[in-house]
This record gives structure tokens, sequence and C-alpha cells, in this order.
């Protein structure tokens, strides 16, 4: 314990720095993991987290017989794949096109044109959105009644809905998404390329031998971090964007437990279950995913 | 002669690299127009009015909403306060997290590894929504203005890259300024800190857009309509009547039933300010991320 102290002591600037920090994340995160066991419980307002009565896996086993509970999984793993397909690769494309670009003023000029979408809010996108699409006299799909002859159904039915999500998920994060890869450009050093020319090496033979490498651990941490982040999905998004007619087609996991958790129903506990089922599908695919690279690559996230 | 030179230095010299150049930026022509047509669209409608000439409606420029949009007392008060809620945030943040980022980075720190652990833990595997709804309950930090401050006073993730920025600064600097007697408080404010505008200049932006674009945390925790931020306006203001995702009842009123051209002022009045942050930070932006993102 004397030693534990004389550590401190020597150091107590910097543990002194280091406690507002610790302090936060052990208030804002750590003691929700208590309220997981709320998953195990039946809450009761009035006994709190701590006085309601353990129900073992009850919540778990009502949670996985619910048919809605299957749906709204096959939803979040249907709309999160579908933006990681298109939406992953996009970046890297466009800042291998832009790299390949010989003046730096008109590359810029581009990258703060597609910077602009991330600026914006999801309430913002979802009303710009709402003002394009809406089968009533949306700019957008005005033009395309005009095209087909019928408004596109974008708000009412499933299918289209889902296109619209994902392609305005794509729009709104592909600009933003290049930033990482851009700053990974930067660090290949100039002499590379100079050398592969007086080598004879075209365009197409560059771009595989050294932009490519050089932009690799970037792509593969990507690629981790969207793995991990495939059953959280996009709340903001679709919250704002969805209505009552599509529940059913839309609803993912996060959606579905602000609806059934804090809206109408407080089924604190079933709600709970399905956060930490979630989460700790989470947890797996991270670590899966930094495992595999690592063994593959050599590149991750730690 | 000087014709020629634009076109190398934009196009390339080859026949071939001025034909792969003029595709390369009609392509981007296309994204960009892509990404700045829905702004257009904004700002055209918020600008437009319709004059009803003989039953037939006639487009005509006007103002109107903008000044609707500012004589508004609930948007205007809720802009103020989404302002001060962005700068007071985004400074605790940045001060907490770069405070405790340059002690996590001094190698000699005994505990470091448990340190590192406990915050990638966090990073990890969050305890979700409902548990943390009802520890900021039960924190009474519901209907508060500290709930949009003080949860988000530092992060995982910006703690770590922030670590790795200070890493890559060389430690000969720290050592030289002990020598002169300075303390680690000191040291950091005088010498780390102005070589790390970069990363601090990215925390900043993240931070600050975030914030202003914040809308969950006024939806899920706010109920005295006084302490709702810009977001929470304009989203009763636009997604009102097509959709019923209303758990929080903030409710609608008769004040937001409004035409396109005032919502869409909304939107061009809540978002010019958080387009305003990126020009200043830009300086810094690349370097922040690429050394934020080296690893040890």
């Amino acid at each position: 314990m004397k030693k534990f102290w004389a550590i401190i002591k020597k150091d107590k600037e910097l543990y002194l720095m280091l406690l507002p920090c610790i302090a936060s994340l052990f208030v804002f995160c750590y003691l929700p993991y208590y309220g997981l066991t709320l998953a195990f419980k039946d809450y009761k307002m009035l006994s709190g987290i701590m006085g309601s009565p353990w129900t073992g896996l009850d919540n778990f086993k009502k949670l996985f017989s619910d048919p809605y509970f299957v749906k709204v999984l096959l939803n979040t793993v249907k709309i999160s794949v579908l933006n990681l397909v298109i939406g992953y690769p996009l970046p890297i494309i466009l800042v291998i096109l832009m790299n390949e670009m010989y003046s730096a003023k008109v590359k810029k000029i581009f990258q703060v044109v597609l910077y602009l979408p991330y600026f914006i809010s999801w309430i913002v996108l979802a009303g710009i959105t709402q003002s394009l699409f809406n089968a009533e006299d949306g700019n957008i799909n005005m033009l395309l009644a005009q095209i087909f002859g019928n408004p596109v159904p974008f708000y009412s039915d499933g299918r289209w809905f889902i296109s619209l999500l994902v392609f305005s998920n794509v729009w709104k994060g592909t600009g933003w998404g290049t930033v990482i890869y851009l700053a990974a450009i930067t660090s290949i050093s100039p002499d590379l390329y100079e050398a592969a020319t007086i080598d004879g090496a075209g365009r197409f033979k560059r771009i595989i031998h050294i932009t490519l490498p050089g932009l690799r651990p970037a792509i593969v941490i990507t690629l981790i971090l969207s793995l991990s982040g495939l059953m959280q999905g996009n709340f903001d998004q679709i919250w704002n964007m969805y209505n009552k007619l599509l529940y059913d087609k839309a609803d993912i996991i996060q959606t579905y437990i602000y609806r059934v958790g804090i809206g109408s129903g407080r089924q604190y506990g079933v709600t709970t279950a399905l956060g930490l089922f979630e989460s700790l599908i989470g947890l797996l695919l991270i670590l899966i995913g930094n495992f595999i690279a690592k063994k593959t690559t050599g590149d991750g996230l730690w | 002669m000087v014709k020629s030179k634009f076109i190398k230095s934009v196009f390339g010299k080859s026949k071939g690299d001025i034909a792969f150049s003029a595709v390369n930026y009609f392509i981007f022509i296309l994204l960009a127009f892509m990404m700045v047509y829905p702004f257009v669209i904004v700002v055209k409608d918020s600008m437009t009015i319709y004059e009803n000439v003989g039953g037939i409606l006639n487009p005509e420029f006007s103002i109107a909403a903008y000044k609707f949009v500012f004589s508004k007392k609930e948007i205007f008060s809720s802009f103020l306060l989404t302002v001060f809620v962005v700068v007071a945030s985004t400074s605790l943040h940045l001060i907490v997290t770069t405070m405790g980022a340059y002690a996590l980075s001094r190698k000699y720190l005994k505990g470091r590894g448990i340190f590192h652990v406990y915050i990638l833990i966090t990073f990890l595997f969050s305890g979700g929504m409902i548990p943390t709804y009802l520890l900021i309950r039960d924190l009474h930090l519901a209907d508060n203005i500290l709930v949009y401050i003080i949860p988000s006073a530092t992060s995982a993730y910006n703690l770590i890259i922030s670590k790795n920025f200070f890493m890559s600064i060389p430690d000969s600097l720290e050592e030289s300024a002990k020598l002169d007697g300075a303390g680690h408080f000191k040291i950091f404010l005088s010498v780390y800190v102005p070589l790390s505008m970069p990363i601090i200049a990215v925390l900043a932006l993240w931070v600050a857009v975030g914030k202003w674009n914040d809308w969950f945390t006024g939806e899920l925790y706010i109920r005295n309509p006084d302490l709702l931020l810009i977001q929470n306006i304009l989203k009763r203001m636009l997604i009102s009547e097509s959709s019923v995702n209303d758990p929080s009842g903030q409710g609608k009123n008769e004040l937001f039933a409004l035409s396109e051209n005032i919502k869409m002022a909304t939107i061009v009045v809540a978002t010019i300010p958080v387009l305003l942050i990126y020009p200043f930070v830009q300086k810094y932006f690349i370097k922040g991320v690429m050394l934020g993102s080296v690893k040890e």
C-alpha cells in the first residue's frame, strides 16, 4: 500500500490530469454496465434497478420467441449489409481517383464539396429527403413521375424506402469517409511514384503496387470498424425518416429498443436484454474482425 | 502558350493522361453536382413564395421566410442556447481529453497498461440505450442543461487518437522543459498544446459538429421546451406531419404547421453555423487525422 502511494506521489500531476477522463468514463460508461443486470430482472419502477426481482433468462426467452424480434434482426442485418457493400468501397475508389488528379487546387475544391453533407444533421437530411422524394410534390420524385408515369412510393413501400435509406446514407457519408484514406495517402512517398514511372509502370500498375498497399492499414481498420457496427445500424437516420407504415420493413434493433423501451411500452427488461444481445454481437464482430485482419494482413486496431 | 501550360498542370502531358483526366474530372463534376444540388434546392425553396394568379401558382422571390424565422422567439433562443452548449461542451471535451491523453502518452507512467484496457473496454462494449437512460435519470441530469455537456466530457476513441498524437512528439522536448523546472501542467500547456493544434482542431471539429447536430439528447432527456436545442426545434418543424415518431411526447403545436419556404429557411439558418466551422480547422485537418491514426 505504501508503495502504491509512493508511485502516485512521484507522478501526482500526471494522475491528476488523468483523473477527469477516468472518472467520466467510470460514471457514463461503467455505471451503465450495472444497469445491464436489468436484462435478467423484472424492472419495477418503485424498486429501482437494485430492488427489482431477478427473473433469470425470462427476458431473453420472451425476446427470442417474439417473431417481431426475428424481423427486426433481419432488417438490421439487411440494411447494414447494403450500406456496407455500397458505402464501404466508394471512398476508397474516390481517393484513388483523386490521387490521380494533376492539379492540387482542383483536388482540394472537390474534397471540400464532397465534405459538405457531413456537416448537416440527420434531422436536416430527413427534412431534405422528405422534401425531395415525397410522393405528393417532391422535386426529384416529380421528375421520376414524368419519366416513369407514376411517382415512386419511397415512403410507403419497404423496398423503395430501404433504397432511399441506403442512397441518402451513402450520399452523406462517402465524402467524409475519404478523410482517413487521404490522410494515409499523404504518408506515401512521392519518390515511389517517380521511381515506378521511370521503371515504366503505367497508371494502373502504380495504383495496384503503390497506392493500394499504402492505403491498406486504413482499408483494414475501416472494414473492422464498419463490421462491428453491423448490429448497431443507423438509428439517427431511420428514426427520423421512417413512419408507421414502414415499421415492420425498416425497424432495426435500436429503433425498436427506443420505440418499445422508452416510448409507449416502458419494457425496460426485454429491451435491455435486446441491447445486451446487440452489444455482445458487436463485441464479437470486432474481436473476430481484428483477429482475422491481424492474421492475414498484419494490420489491426490494436 | 498560357493555355497549354494550364492543360498540362490540370490534365497531364500525354494524350492518354488527358483522356484519363477528362473522364476523372467528369465523374467528380457529376458527384459534386449530386452533393450540391439538394443544398441549392433548399436555398431556392426557402426564398420562393407562390402567388395565386388566376388559379395558377406563380413562384416569386421573397425573404419573408427568413424574417419569420428570425422573429420567432423559440427558434432564436434555442439557436443561442445551442451556441452556448456547443462552446461549453467542446471546451470541456478538449480539456478533459487532451489532458488525460497527455498523461497516458508518458511511457513511464505506472499503470499505463491498465488504464489502456480500462479505456478500450468502453470503446468495445456499450451499456446500451436503456441502462444509460436510467442512469442519466437517476443522476438528475434529465431536464437539466448539463446533460448536453457533462456526459460527453470524453470518449475512448478521441482519447486514443490524441494519445497517439502526443506520442509522436519527441520526448526530448519534455526532458528539456523539465530541466528548466517546469511541471507537467506547464509542459502540457506551453510545449505540447501549441504543437498539437492539428489534433485539437480535428477533435474540436468532430465534437462541435456532433453537438450542433445532436437531437437525440434533447429528445430523450428534455421536457422543458426552453432547454431544447436547435435540432429539436427543427425536428418539430420538419418531421411532424408525416411521422408519428414521438415517444417523448414533446408533440407539435399549431405554430409549427408551416409552409415549405419557412421549413427550408430554418434548415438554412440551422446549417450555416456548422458549415462555418470547417474553414477554421481545414489547415490542420489532414495532418491531425494522419498523426492521430499512427499507432505505437
